[in-house]
């Protein structure tokens, strides 16, 4: 009857939404073809009245997931439903300057990048797992020191003065060294003038927007993540043995017409009873911990959003000596609430502190002496006493063990206040404040070391003070207004205005001889050092004005335009302000009528172009613009006191922006429901004014101030493929970007300038920025007929069989450097990339990521590559062994020698301009995630165990022992702590 | 850039000798300059890399196993030859057994090495050689024993000092061994060991007054009493000086404080030394005297004449006789150098005041024992002083 | 605008302003490395380490090399300086006179010294007395160095007539009259014209006395004698140098960047004054420091010698060969010739190494030795001449018998004799070898084969004397440095010198 009857018209059916293996709470059920519907709770649970009893067909979505069409039985009280990724959507809104934008009508250059790229690397800063994740972005780092950072750029060198790209953090100028990797949301990386110009003249390196980590709605969520792993150094020069070493020597000696020092009986010695030890090896443990440990709390409940994490990372050291390394410690807390319909207010704070300890010393000098050691000294003798060998009056081991240390304590808090506020409907006013302050205080105690030998160094112990602080403030107010006519006409506008302004002081003091030894503090000097002691600051400041109007028709015509208008302290007032616009377009292919035929394979397909403007200003030195006097202490004495001395600065009052006019066109496309898509662009970027210190003649006689030089271009293009597919219960992700840049001088009116000594570059027209400018070789002489038939240098008084022969350029007869260097390749990478795998099975997960560099030049000086470098004993590599000689005349390396007679072989040439390109396993992951079966039961919502591997191999033709990713002077000279390769596990656990 | 490279150190040719020829006759002449040229044609290595040559001698029926003499070749072993002077093949030819003007031949060839791989050239060559006067192999030691000596036996033998130029007055030539030791009218033996460990080398004084090596007996017919032999091996001779009457003296006065005697084992002592410090008024003190003067240091006689010995480090109370010594000018007090004490002959001509000590409180008006020890094998002979 | 520099436009207010900006200026005279190096490209010594030097000494350089550059840039920039004091000084009103015009005065003489210095070392230079501009900088061409050499007289006698011949104690150190007379006296020295250095160089006679000790003019506590006329001025640790670093033994923590060489120690006579050449002489090459000229013992550190090491104890240093750690060729610290420096040597330097020893550019005794060079090359060198001069100097030194005598010999001897002696008495000081054998045009012949160190036997080349280093000297391009490479790659208006 009536009541039988009411039950077959209204059931309700009940059930639970899952996604990725937990309740998703806020997925829409609807019934289709009606309104009724419903949204599930906290716990994914909903409960839906039906009010027919057939069949019936639910939907069911959820923003950024695949709907899933249910059918239902007609008995049907419950359901269990299934959301899946979806990946051509994940990604729908980009975090894009002052806003965030449909990735469908984005106009600009702009990848982006997410947890995805951070999740599982046993990495110490963010740098290192951005590195080959965006084309485009070319990262470095040759040394895994801890606290060092790598470098960072966007679309090659369009400007030569600070290339580092701008860092936004939620929307506030800030940096991405102390920020904890796992707040990290999402990285968008604007690289070309239309997205990047609403920054202006802060814009021309590119801009990276980090966004951190919200609540998802629903009751809180506790996550834990954790690592522990080992570091291990790679890239040691192989040296030779120290019975070949003394048979070297020996030979070397000869070559250059002096007598051996090594008798056979000697050498068969240290063939049979050593010592055979590489002094640079020993500076270093075999392997050292690293983990990192973050908790975060976050959820969002009444429209208050939350997130608070914990993060901590540790970095062993693993040069020798008492607890070196680096700790950070992250505290972050993000909340939003929506106070009513018209007003929100948010707030994100983050606290950063570094604790890094090191040796008191410079890295670079412990490693000089240790390179250039012969193998045949211990660096402790039989009585446990450090040795003095070769080359150094101290130790750098005992340096390492015995020396002091230097801590340096650097802490960063980041503050950001936001109030949005929206009057009438679209129209939405948003002022933020936000702003960090730094500190950093740096003690350093360089101990005294008792040697047991006669004549050591360091043998006076001084205590070292420094603090600085920063504080710099940006504030801005914008304002956004949408606004759609007639359903076709998409309009949106944005109005800001912007200032920053920096302000740092420092001071340190210098004290020498603490009495005992021991207890390094400044208190116990028995003396300050005036040349130690020091104090000042500096600030600076830019006010922006700016705005941005977008069009779109038909969501299928887009066009969009920037203008900033940027005052910079850095200049003279009449040159203070600069305009840069910029113009975009973009055309939906897809979405057009013709499109559907091809519908099918073609998923999704979009033209954009841009052109604009962009400025620079970020000139090291703040004040170049004028000229000052600097006084300075203890420049000289009279009467047996110090007295202070004036000095001028270098200055440059004509200094200016420089400007880039940059242009991209790039073309998106997306196949088969968009599993797999594919972007394109291609740039052009041309810098006038280019900021350079430029060489000056000496006669000039006030060093090199920065000037605008002239006309740079950089040209370039980036391809990323995503693909994914699924193999019965495997699914499979491929992800491949690929980008090249050029540059070119384009113009220095007609002059050219060669900076540099030991490796010089030049700046000249038609060729690559500080491209390098050296002699070519042209492999070995093999006789004296052939000496006396060449070109040979007029400042190399002897030129034997089995030295470097060098191209004589100009066809005069001698080799000099005036009218015989070439142009020979530059140390930027070019064709960089990174391609990972990802495959998961069941609960198993693995990916597997490769980066690398496809085209660079490396010039390598030094001991890291020249036997005997500059009359030293040593040293001697393994690959010195195929060195010249009347019976090798195919070898790899000329004739040994000593002094003097080295100096042909030394000069500079391509010989040691070496190539770097290198692909490199970056990182392998292999995890496996519980069944939620079995962690439900004890409470967890999500839990994945995993190994991972960071660095794990290299492949170069650059065989020197140094990693080929080394660059600017650590790479020149090699003296560097080595990248280390890292193996960890790790669990990540929610709950 | 290879890495696999390794080094080829086998030798795959070796040289022929090419000079002096098989058999060339040399006498050996220790003032000539003129040098011998021993040369020959090179070894190559497995990679080209450097070969160093040793040019070793044998004895006529040697086999190299062992040889009696090597040297590298000219420029460190890196040259196709070696030119050895008179004096080296005077070593080599006393090395190999040929006696002072004897004639007698030895062996040599070429060692040629790569690396720690060491092989001898397949041919060797003779040579002939007549030696001359002269002792070739200077020893580390020296010692005499015998009935003549204050040592019964080579075990019980007295050591020699063997002298270096350490006073800017000092002019000794290389090969000088001196000991200050007691000798009697009677035969004696000269070794450069006391101990009977192979090899021992003798040697022997001739009829002519001439060092010869060999183990014959020498005779001493001087008058009985302390001596200062000095052995002169280079120029084959030998001198005794006859030492006596040793004597502590203060050298504001000149007047004696102590007389040493011989001990045995190469010390002098006296045990009944006795010295006021002067001060203006004292019966002793001369009248220019102003201050206190306990300045000393000993006269001898040598030979009959007088002679001083002191310090090496006061000239004059100023600096330092020696250069760049600095000169310890007050009281000894236990911080003074460790060399103060060490005692030095200044010879005939001293200055007055030069190297003078002096003396220490403690010794002021009490009797004392002072000593000289000249003993060869401290680095210094030396003085002392004890309260009685 | 920057919180720790005022800017140019209202620097120039007061003479404190002024003196400080001046202040600066003395510090360019010349750096530590400089005073001592030079000498390392000359006979007297070779630095193994310092490779631009070592390459200079040896005869493998050219255009490109470090050292050239820095003395080229270095000099431009004391220039620049000087022309910025000289524009600016008049603005200040709050000076007196005399102030004013003693300080144009000091910075007239350090800007004619760069430009002695620059004319030595590259001839021609492009002679810059205005502050110039970038553009300036890049069309410059090379004057003349006859014209520059005007200029550095002009600007020298200016400077005597306003400079005082004597300072307060507090401001010892600064340039004097008698200073810039002796400077002025050794730049005709150096461009032989002898009337004016003989008549510039008398004038200073009798104004300064030799220090009675020559070891001990170079030591800490002398600092102020009265035979300095002008010294580059350190203070312990306010402004120090580490020269001692190079200097010394490494069992004394040195490292033997600089290391004499058996020609200059060969140079030495015997006390008596008679050369180890000389059979007379009494040298045995077996015990060959012996007897010897006393300022050796006091510039050269040598096999056997005594010294107190900084704790005060009397070492011995052993630099016979591979002895551990001081002997030759030990190791890539110890020294390659078998000698180290004693000159110089500071007992009190900070960490054994930081020395607050003023180096000495002018003193009484390089005054006399120009003035007797001069008086010989006029051939009117006289036996009064002679007891001022060399007879004085060799007294000071300790040498003794004939060594004193007026020896009477034609001007050829007299001139053998006066080069041998300025060689001895101002070895390793404020590069004057170095400057020496370019003016006597003898650079072919001491600079030239094998630079040798102590006899070791080990090697029957060179009578067994160990080789050092073997150097080359062309007469045809070697007496000029070239310009450097960095300014002719950016001025191509900028001429090279002959055979570059
Ligand atoms: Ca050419
Ligand atoms: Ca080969």
């Amino acid at each position: 009857g009536y009541y039988q009857q009411a039950m077959a018209q209204e059931r309700v059916i009940s059930g639970t939404v899952f996604a990725e293996n937990e309740p998703l709470p806020g997925a829409s059920i609807i019934v289709k073809g009606t309104s009724q519907g419903t949204v599930s709770d906290a716990n994914g649970k909903f409960r839906l009245t039906l009010d027919s009893s057939g069949d019936n067909v639910i939907l069911v979505s959820f923003i950024g997931f695949i709907t899933n069409e249910v059918n239902i039985s007609p008995n049907q009280t419950s359901l269990d439903v299934i959301l899946d990724v979806d990946l051509s959507d994940l990604d729908e809104f980009v975090v894009v300057g002052y806003g965030t934008k449909k990735r469908d009508n984005i106009t600009g250059a702009i990848s982006e990048t997410g947890e995805r790229a951070i999740v599982g690397k046993p990495v110490t800063n963010a740098y290192q797992a951005l590195q080959g994740e965006v084309p485009g972005l070319v990262i470095q780092q040759g040394t895994s020191e801890p606290g060092t950072l790598p470098e960072i750029n966007i679309r090659g060198l369009s400007t030569m003065s600070g290339n580092t790209p701008l860092i936004v953090v939620d929307g506030v100028i800030s940096s991405l060294n102390n920020i904890n990797p796992n707040d990290i949301e999402s990285i968008s990386v604007l690289k070309d003038a239309a997205s990047a110009a609403i920054y202006g003249s802060r814009a021309a390196n590119g801009v990276i927007l980090v966004t951190t980590k919200l609540g998802k709605e629903g009751k809180p969520k506790f996550s834990y993540s954790g690592q522990v792993g080992l570091q291990q150094p790679t890239n040691f020069p192989k040296i030779a043995d120290s019975w070949e070493y003394a048979t070297l020597r020996n030979e070397a000696l000869v070559n250059s017409r002096m007598a051996p020092v090594f008798s056979p009986e000697q050498i068969l010695g240290f063939k049979e009873n050593g010592p055979n030890v590489s002094h640079y090896q020993a500076l270093f443990k075999d392997h050292a911990v690293q983990s990192n440990h973050n908790l975060s709390l976050s959820g969002a409940e009444r429209g208050l959003n939350y997130m608070m994490s914990l993060g901590y990372m540790d970095q062993e050291s693993l040069f020798h000596g008492p607890g070196y390394g680096h700790q950070r410690y992250n505290i972050r807390i993000n909340l939003d609430k929506q106070v009513n319909e018209k007003l929100k207010i948010g707030g994100r704070m983050s606290l950063a502190r570094n604790d890094i300890k090191g040796h008191a010393w410079w890295t670079e000098w412990l490693i000089e002496p240790s390179v250039r050691m012969p193998p045949i000294y211990n660096i402790i003798d039989e009585d446990g006493n450090y040795t003095l060998s070769s080359g150094s009056n101290g130790n750098p081991l005992a340096q390492l063990e015995q020396g002091g240390a230097r801590t340096n304590q650097n802490d960063e808090i980041l503050v950001n206040l936001s109030i949005e506020y929206e009057p009438i409907e679209n129209l939405v006013l948003r002022g933020v404040l936000g702003g960090n302050t730094t500190s950093n205080l740096t003690h350093e105690f360089r101990r005294a070391i008792e040697y047991a030998y006669p004549g050591g160094g360091n043998n006076q112990n001084s205590v070292a003070n420094q603090y600085g602080r920063s504080i710099y403030l940006n504030p801005f107010i914008t304002a956004t207004y949408n606004k759609n006519i007639s359903e076709k006409h998409d309009f949106d506008f944005l109005l800001g205005v912007s200032s920053e302004s920096f302000k740092t002081e420092f001071f340190g003091v210098t004290g020498l001889d603490v009495p005992g030894n021991q207890f390094g503090v400044i208190d116990n000097v028995s003396e300050i050092l005036q040349s130690g002691t020091n104090g000042s600051g500096n600030e600076w400041g830019i006010q922006s004005f700016f705005g941005r109007m977008g069009y779109r028709f038909s969501d299928k015509y887009l066009l969009e335009g920037n203008l900033r208008y940027d005052g910079s302290s850095r200049f003279t007032s009449a040159n203070r302000w600069g305009v840069f616009p910029s113009v975009s377009a973009g055309w939906i292919l897809s979405r057009e009528e013709f499109f559907s035929a091809v519908e099918d394979v073609v998923s999704f397909a979009k033209i954009r172009a841009s052109w604009g403007q962009l400025g620079n200003q970020d000139i090291g030195s703040l004040y170049g613009h004028q000229s000052l006097v600097n006084i300075n202490s203890n420049v000289y004495a009279f009467g047996g006191v110090g007295v202070p001395g004036a000095y001028y600065s270098v200055s440059n009052p004509q200094r200016t922006w420089e400007t880039s006019t940059m242009s991209n066109l790039g073309i998106d496309l997306a196949f088969f429901q968009r599993k797999l898509s594919v972007s394109f662009d291609i740039f052009n970027n041309l810098t006038r004014d280019i900021l350079l210190e430029l060489p000056v003649p000496s006669t000039y006689g006030l060093g090199q101030p920065i000037q605008n030089a002239g006309v740079v271009r950089n040209r370039g293009w980036e391809i990323s493929v995503d693909y994914a597919v699924n193999t019965g219960n495997v699914g499979h992700s491929f992800n491949l970007n690929l980008s090249d840049s050029q540059n070119e001088v384009v113009d220095l009116r007609g002059r050219e300038f060669i900076n540099g000594s030991d490796v010089q570059t030049i700046l000249r027209e038609g060729y690559p920025i500080n491209s390098y400018f050296a002699l070519r070789s042209d492999g070995f002489f093999n006789s004296q007929e052939e000496v006396s038939a060449s070109a040979t240098p007029i400042f190399a008084t002897s030129v034997q069989p089995g030295d470097i022969k060098y191209v004589d350029r100009n066809n005069d007869g001698v080799i000099n450097y005036e009218n015989d260097r070439f142009v020979l390749g530059h140390a930027f990478p070019r064709y960089t990339f990174g391609a990972t795998y990802a495959a998961n099975f069941k609960g198993f997960d693995f990916s597997i990521f490769i980066q690398g560099v496809g085209e660079r030049s490396q010039w390598v000086r030094g001991e890291i590559v020249e036997a005997f470098h500059n009359n030293n004993e040593g040293p001697v590599f393994a690959r010195h062994l195929d060195r010249w000689t009347p019976g090798n005349m195919d070898a790899t390396y000329p004739r040994l020698t000593v002094g003097s007679e080295s100096v042909n072989n030394a000069a500079r040439s391509d010989f040691y301009i070496f190539n770097a390109q290198y692909l490199r396993i970056k990182n392998v992951q292999l995890g496996y995630t519980l069944p939620s079966t079995l962690i439900s039961r004890i409470g967890l919502g999500q839990a994945r165990l995993y190994v991972t591997g960071l660095n794990l191999f290299t492949f170069t033709p650059m065989n020197l022992g140094l990693d080929p990713e080394s660059h600017g002077g650590a790479a020149t000279n090699g003296r560097v702590y080595p990248v280390s390769r890292v193996f960890s596990t790790g669990i990540d656990i929610n709950f | 850039q290879d890495n696999s490279f390794s080094l080829d150190i086998e030798l795959i040719g070796l040289g022929t000798l090419h000079g002096p020829e098989n058999n060339f006759h040399i006498s050996i002449d220790p003032e000539s300059n003129e040098r011998v040229d021993f040369n020959w044609s090179a070894a190559t290595s497995g990679d080209g890399g450097l070969v160093l040559y040793r040019v070793l001698f044998d004895r006529e029926d040697g086999d190299f196993q062992e040889p009696i003499a090597s040297f590298p070749s000219s420029s460190g072993g890196s040259l196709l030859t070696l030119m050895l002077s008179q004096p080296a093949l005077n070593n080599i030819a006393s090395a190999a057994g040929i006696g002072q003007l004897a004639t007698g031949k030895v062996r040599w060839t070429v060692e040629a090495s790569s690396g720690y791989n060491k092989v001898l050239f397949p041919q060797s060559s003779l040579l002939s050689l007549t030696r001359p006067e002269g002792i070739a192999n200077l020893p580390d030691d020296l010692y005499i024993f015998g009935p003549a000596t204050e040592g019964a036996d080579l075990e019980n033998g007295i050591a020699f000092k063997r002298l270096s130029n350490q006073l800017p007055i000092d002019d000794f030539v290389t090969g000088i061994y001196e000991s200050i030791t007691y000798l009697k009218p009677g035969e004696f033996q000269i070794a450069d060991r006391n101990a009977e460990e192979e090899p021992i080398t003798y040697f022997h004084i001739n009829e002519e007054g001439r060092v010869r090596t060999g183990d014959q007996n020498s005779t001493f017919n001087g008058e009985e009493g302390v001596y200062r032999i000095r052995l002169n091996l280079t120029q084959s001779r030998v001198t005794y000086e006859k030492i006596d009457n040793i004597e502590l003296y203060i050298l504001a006065n000149g007047l004696k404080k102590a007389e040493l005697s011989y001990k045995g084992n190469h010390t002098f002592e006296s045990n009944n030394g006795y010295f006021e410090f002067l001060n203006p008024g004292h019966p002793e003190a001369p009248d220019w005297l102003g201050w206190e003067e306990e300045r000393y240091r000993f006269r001898l006689s040598v030979n009959g004449e007088t002679s001083y010995i002191g310090s090496n480090q006061n000239d004059d109370m100023n600096g330092s006789l020696v250069p760049n010594l600095s000169a310890y000018n007050g009281r000894p007090n236990g911080s003074q150098p460790p060399y103060y004490h060490q005692v030095f002959f200044l010879g005939s001509e001293a200055s007055h005041w030069q190297g003078a000590w002096k003396f220490s409180n403690q010794f002021n008006k009490v009797p004392f024992t002072v000593r000289i020890v000249f003993d060869p094998k401290a680095d210094n002979y030396y003085h002392e002083f004890e309260l009685n | 605008p920057p919180i720790d520099a005022t800017s140019e436009l209202t620097f120039w207010q007061t003479e404190e302003d002024s003196r400080v900006f001046l202040n600066s200026m003395y510090a360019d005279l010349m750096n530590s490395d400089t005073y001592l190096f030079l000498n390392a490209m000359s006979d007297d010594a070779y630095s193994r380490e310092k490779e631009d030097y070592r390459n200079i000494g040896n005869g493998n350089f050219d255009s490109s090399n470090g050292v050239i550059a820095d003395v080229w840039s270095s000099r431009y920039e004391g220039i620049r300086r000087a022309n910025i004091f000289l524009n600016n000084i008049d603005r200040i009103q709050t000076i007196t006179e005399e102030t004013r015009e003693s300080y144009r005065a000091q910075a007239r003489f350090i800007r004619a010294w760069h430009y002695f210095y620059l004319r030595e070392f590259f001839g021609n230079v492009p002679l810059i007395t205005d502050e110039i501009s970038i553009d300036q900088s890049l069309q410059l061409q090379r004057t003349d160095q006859s014209i520059v050499l005007s200029f550095v007289f002009e600007e020298l006698d200016q400077a005597i007539n306003s400079l005082p011949e004597s300072y307060p104690s507090e401001q010892n150190g600064r340039i004097t009259k008698w200073a810039v007379i002796a400077f002025k006296s050794k730049v005709h020295l150096y461009n032989r014209e002898y009337e004016q250095a003989a008549s510039l160089a008398s004038q200073l006679l009798d104004k300064y006395s030799l220090h009675p000790n020559y070891a001990d003019l170079f030591k800490q506590p002398n600092a102020g004698n009265n035979e300095v006329i002008l010294a580059l001025q350190y203070v312990p640790t306010d402004r120090e140098h580490d020269l001692q670093y190079s200097l010394i033994p490494p069992s004394l923590s040195g490292y033997a960047n600089f290391s004499p060489l058996q020609e200059l120690v060969d140079t030495y006579p015997m006390r008596n004054g008679l050369s180890i050449n000389d059979p007379m002489s009494n040298y045995d090459e077996n015990n060959p420091y012996e007897n010897r000229d006393p300022r050796l013992e006091a510039s050269v550190i040598y096999n056997g010698y005594r010294m107190r090491d900084f704790s005060g104890n009397i070492v011995t240093i052993d630099t016979s060969p591979n002895a551990a750690p001081d002997g030759l060729n030990f190791s890539s610290n110890s020294t390659p010739s078998g000698y180290y420096v004693s000159k110089f040597y500071d007992v009190e330097a900070r960490n054994q190494v930081n020395s607050g020893l003023n180096l000495i550019v002018i003193r009484y005794a390089e005054v006399l030795l120009n003035y007797a060079e001069a008086k010989i090359e006029l051939g009117s060198f006289t036996q009064q001449d002679w007891d001022i001069t060399i007879g004085a100097i060799r007294a000071r030194a300790g040498l003794i018998d004939n060594a004193l005598q007026f020896p009477n010999v034609g001007q050829e001897m007299l001139r053998e004799m006066v080069r041998k002696e300025r060689r001895i008495e101002l070895a390793f000081e404020a590069g004057h070898r170095f400057f020496d054998i370019k003016r006597w045009r003898i650079a072919e012949e001491v600079l030239d084969g094998w630079a040798l160190g102590m006899r070791t036997n080990s090697s029957d080349d060179h009578n067994g004397y160990v080789r050092v280093d073997l150097r080359t000297f062309d007469p045809n391009k070697h007496y000029l440095w070239p310009i450097p490479l960095r300014e002719t790659d950016l001025n191509k208006n900028l001429s090279q010198n002959p055979n570059w």
